[in-house]
């Protein structure tokens, strides 16, 4: 599954990790986050995230 | 104003905002500001180094041209892209017309959405370097200080550190340095605790980065340039951002609002639980005291409950007053709570632990209700509800 980066802060969402600190399970897809989620470390919204191209 | 010399070939081109009081909406600034934009000359290349505000973008290119024509600027630096600093940028842009844009790489998102036009930014990663023709920029990653784009630009052979607002402060004076002017420490202090205290921890990570810089100099985007006892300001900053001395002990502070005084009960019942569990309780009265004054006691608790009564369908304005006044101190995973007594809808409680959870404090319980007066009974569930904030903690 793809990875997305935070445009502001650079954090790394990784769908194998998921978020478990905010109940998001590992093996969730970027894309399956609640469009609540926020980023983890300066809470900027999904829409601030961008694909990480491998 | 006209332009300043720093040191030869490097000058001060910023605003100065005498009228100014207050700053962001939020924020006092009682003595004005400015907008400090720097020219810095090589042998054969030109750099701006931050910009100003929308509103006195005229006023800046009117003190810049006497020092440069715009269009033989060959870069245009952004420490970062707050409004104050970049607002005026796509005035510069017009007659810049060869200056290429330097932005850090989140920067260059902010910049897409500050412009609305297509720029592309050469992107400044930590420790890239511009070579202006004998005289070098440096730059320096300091994200979150205060926003997530934040760079410093050090100007390697003269030593100087053109800091964003790092170390900077809302103080207008034009004798500019702050060896020229009286002491504005308050100022500083103020200005540190409104826009750096929430990062303190990105404030300990970037002394640690320019501690072995040696600094001549340092050019804030606010207020005086630092050249003299700069050691003195970069320790008052080391001493702020200081995380508070663990206490032996837990703390959880227990804040309410009462009107008939039920919610108080309750607010003393769920004190005597913590204290009961181990932890330290602080019972505060909400009417009687200044939050400004405990945002250290607030920053310093592990956990803070919040009681309200409800009336007409809404948790009282001191209550919401309290929760508002915490932008300022970081929040997440701290413990909070919420409680109060009601007539017959009791709202209040529960609107406020949603509110907690917006701020990102962990509430891992549900508000504690009393429909009027509190029982013996609801008075020891209130202190059982006091234990297991402690265990949660």
């Amino acid at each position: 599954m793809e990875k997305y980066e935070c445009t502001m802060c650079e954090y790394t969402y990784d769908p194998a990790k998921g978020d478990p600190g905010r109940g998001i399970p590992p093996g969730t897809s970027f894309d399956d986050l609640p469009h609540s989620w926020t980023c983890p470390k300066c809470n900027a919204g999904k829409n601030m995230f961008t694909l990480v191209e491998e | 104003m006209n332009p300043v010399e720093i040191v030869p070939g490097i000058q001060w081109v910023g605003v100065l905002d005498t009228q100014l009081r207050v700053f962001d909406v939020i924020m006092e600034a009682k003595h004005g500001t400015t907008y400090n934009s720097y020219l810095v000359r090589g042998r054969d290349k030109v750099a701006l180094i931050d910009a100003s505000k929308a509103a006195f973008a005229e006023t800046y290119l009117e003190t810049l041209r006497p020092a440069i024509d715009p269009a033989a600027i060959d870069y245009m630096v952004c420490n970062h892209l707050e409004p104050d600093h970049s607002g005026a940028l796509a005035d510069v842009l017009d007659v810049a017309s060869k200056a290429q844009v330097v932005v850090t790489k989140p920067g260059r998102a902010l910049l897409r959405a500050i412009l609305n036009r297509d720029v592309k930014p050469t992107i400044a990663a930590e420790g890239d370097r511009i070579d202006l023709g004998g005289r070098t920029l440096r730059f320096i990653s300091a994200p979150f200080l205060h926003w997530p784009d934040t760079m410093f630009t050090y100007l390697e052979e003269d030593q100087i550190l053109f800091s964003g607002d790092f170390l900077g402060a809302h103080y207008c004076d034009p004798r500019l340095f702050n060896d020229l002017i009286p002491n504005y420490d308050e100022a500083f202090q103020y200005y540190f605790q409104v826009i750096m205290r929430p990062f303190k921890e990105y404030v300990r990570q970037a002394l640690d980065k320019i501690a072995s810089l040696p600094i001549k100099v340092v050019c804030p985007v606010h207020g005086p340039v630092l050249r003299h006892d700069i050691g003195r300001y970069v320790d008052l900053y080391r001493q702020w951002s200081a995380e508070p001395p663990a206490s032996k002990k837990k703390r959880v502070l227990v804040f309410y609002v009462s009107s008939y005084g039920n919610t108080e009960r309750m607010a003393h019942a769920i004190g005597r639980g913590i204290c009961d569990a181990g932890a330290d309780a602080k019972v505060v009265d909400l009417t009687k005291v200044d939050v400004r004054a405990m945002l250290d006691d607030i920053e310093a608790a592990e956990g803070i409950a919040v009681g309200t009564c409800t009336i007409n369908g809404d948790a009282l304005e001191h209550a919401w007053s309290l929760l508002s006044s915490l932008t300022t101190i970081k929040l997440k995973d701290k413990l909070g709570a919420t409680f109060g007594a009601f007539g017959w809808s009791g709202e209040g409680p529960l609107m406020l632990a949603e509110r907690m959870k917006g701020l990102r404090f962990r509430v891992p319980e549900e508000p504690m209700r009393v429909q009027l007066v509190p029982s013996d009974a609801d008075l020891k569930a209130c202190e059982e509800y006091g234990k297991r904030l402690v265990a949660a903690l």
